[in-house]
């Protein structure tokens, strides 16, 4: 009888134990939740090159053509302040809700007022302005007195009055590349990145190192922690740096070793925020938690919730806070990720 | 008269015939070959490489959905033993062991169909009649179980199955005709860092398979 209850038990227990489901994990994937954003008409589709977002709630973006709209809802509704004398509007830099700067295809333009009205700068000398600044491509402010910024035509340009005046920190008959970002970490220590070229200076722009990095076109460059910076670039793509000169084998990629261009890099904070960077069909962060290579690199590629691709060519991208990267790039794309 | 005694002499010699075969209605063995054909019933929804970028393995992934029935053709072996006999053999309490092999076919199961199941289904079973026991007398028998399927698709798993089988027994053959199902569907997730985990693919199957006794 003891046999009987025994086979009994273990028969309940059988079919019982069946009716808790195993789970089977297939793949570790990292995504971030998102939103596909419009600007309102005629904008809708324009090519989008920069954005910034000076708080979580006032922003803009800028794109081809003098597109220009700022929000001040945190992506919800959009105006036009478009003015299509600015040229292409490449990169924003933002210092507070209302005073910011422009690098254009016909210069450099400041705003105090959120865009509503700008003005052109000028290069500058001990004696005064002497003249407009031409294309730019970048510009960035590490004080409120000393920014950098990068000229189509191979200027390094530095202000230490705060953009009254600019002046070109490469000698006269300086080997000139197209250059097209910047990233300092102090006044006096920074990188520039260009058409094959990369430069690096640490007293204040009196001096530069040059690397040619050709083939390599470096779309953007972003300093971060002691040693290292990454560099968005293409046809490469994505890449962390040790500092040059500090070694060739201590580059790292992102994890799946897809190198689709790369266009721009996003930082929020200080050390230790939140890093991206976008590109095409590219959204790329730091997350060694889900890194498919985490014994390689830390970086991740980033897909949607389902596991799929962004299909969009990024062009620019900034955070609004810790959790909330907005990306814009071409064809009126405009999304926001939420982390 | 002689012919109703002739009578009683044949239903005599029947009787004992029908008695002596009644008496060979016992498992007959306890090893089986079995074939048959089934379904699983496969739902998929997750990203699939549809773009590589230049020489790499890697490129853009697209959401692909799959909502199809495969056909498994499948063929294996089993060992059915009573444990437990009660009620002069008629009734065991035992268990089935086996082992088969499918193969999914299916057009319309992008990605599935050809590829290669591996089932290991294994019951607790309680069998009733023909070939609960080598004592059991019955030409029929039905038996039901309970147990898992252990499996190997594209990767090992185990899913919650149950039998249900009739069973007939000549002389020397134990034939049973058996229905298998998964008790409930078998979930695959992927792992999502802002979704947590995300089914992408299910899978139950049912079977009905023929066997008999060597």
């Amino acid at each position: 009888m003891k046999q009987h209850y025994l086979l009994g038990f273990l028969l309940a227990a059988g079919i019982g134990a069946g009716c808790q489901q195993d789970k089977y994990l297939l793949e570790l994937y990292a995504t971030t939740r998102y939103d596909v954003l419009k600007l309102p008409a005629p904008a809708e589709t324009a090519n989008l090159l920069a954005v910034a977002f000076p708080s979580a709630s006032v922003g803009y973006v800028g794109g081809a053509g003098g597109v220009f709209y700022t929000t001040t809802n945190g992506g919800q509704s959009w105006t036009s302040r478009t003015q299509a004398a600015l040229g292409d509007l490449r990169k924003l830099y933002f210092s507070s809700a209302t005073a910011g700067w422009a690098a254009t295809s016909n210069g450099l333009y400041q705003t105090t007022n959120g865009g509503q009205t700008w003005q052109r700068a000028q290069y500058g000398t001990a004696i005064g302005p002497y003249g407009y600044i031409g294309a730019a491509w970048d510009v960035r402010f590490v004080s409120p007195q000393i920014g950098y910024a990068a000229g189509a035509t191979g200027d390094l340009l530095k202000t230490t009055n705060g953009g009254v005046s600019w002046t070109d920190q490469l000698p006269a008959g300086h080997q000139r590349f197209e250059l097209r970002a910047v990233s300092f970490t102090s006044p006096d220590s920074g990188q520039v990145v260009g058409e094959g070229a990369h430069y690096v200076t640490s007293n204040g722009g009196r001096n530069w190192a040059l690397y040619n990095v050709s083939p390599l076109y470096g779309y953007d460059v972003l300093v971060y922690g002691k040693a290292r910076y990454l560099q968005a670039a293409g046809p490469k793509g994505f890449s962390d740096n040790s500092p040059i000169g500090g070694g060739s084998g201590d580059t790292r990629f992102v994890d799946n070793n897809l190198n689709w261009p790369i266009y721009a890099l996003a930082r929020y904070g200080g050390a230790g925020g939140p890093i991206a960077a976008v590109g095409e069909n590219t959204l790329i962060r730091y997350d060694p938690e889900f890194s498919t290579q985490p014994d390689l690199t830390p970086w991740t590629y980033v897909r949607t919730p389902e596991g799929t691709s962004f299909s969009a060519t990024f062009r620019g991208a900034a955070y609004a806070d810790a959790h909330t990267l907005y990306a814009v790039g071409d064809q009126g794309a405009l999304y926001r990720f939420i982390n | 008269m002689t012919l109703l005694l002739h009578s009683r002499r044949v239903l005599g010699a029947a009787g004992l015939l029908l008695a002596a075969s009644l008496g060979a209605r016992a498992q007959v063995s306890k090893f089986h070959f079995h074939t048959g054909i089934g379904a699983v019933f496969i739902k998929s929804a997750g990203p699939f490489l549809t773009q590589t970028y230049g020489s790499t393995n890697y490129g853009t992934y697209e959401l692909r959905t799959t909502d199809a029935h495969a056909l498994p053709f499948n063929a294996g072996l089993g060992f059915d033993a009573p444990l437990l006999q009660f009620g002069q053999g008629e009734h065991a309490l035992g268990v089935s062991l086996n082992a088969q092999a499918g193969l999914l076919v299916s057009p319309a199961a992008e990605g599935f169909s050809g590829r290669v199941l591996y089932d290991f289904p294994e019951y607790l079973t309680y069998l009733y009649g023909a070939k609960a026991s080598k004592h059991a007398k019955h030409p029929f028998g039905v038996g039901v179980g309970g147990g898992y399927r252990f499996s190997h698709f594209f990767l090992p798993f185990r899913a919650p199955s149950a039998l249900l089988e009739g069973v007939y027994s000549s002389d020397d053959t134990d034939w049973f005709l058996r229905l298998t199902a998964d008790l409930q569907p078998t979930r695959f997730y992927n792992y999502a860092s802002s979704q947590g985990a995300v089914e992408v693919l299910r899978i139950r199957e049912v079977n009905i398979q023929i066997g008999r006794s060597f």
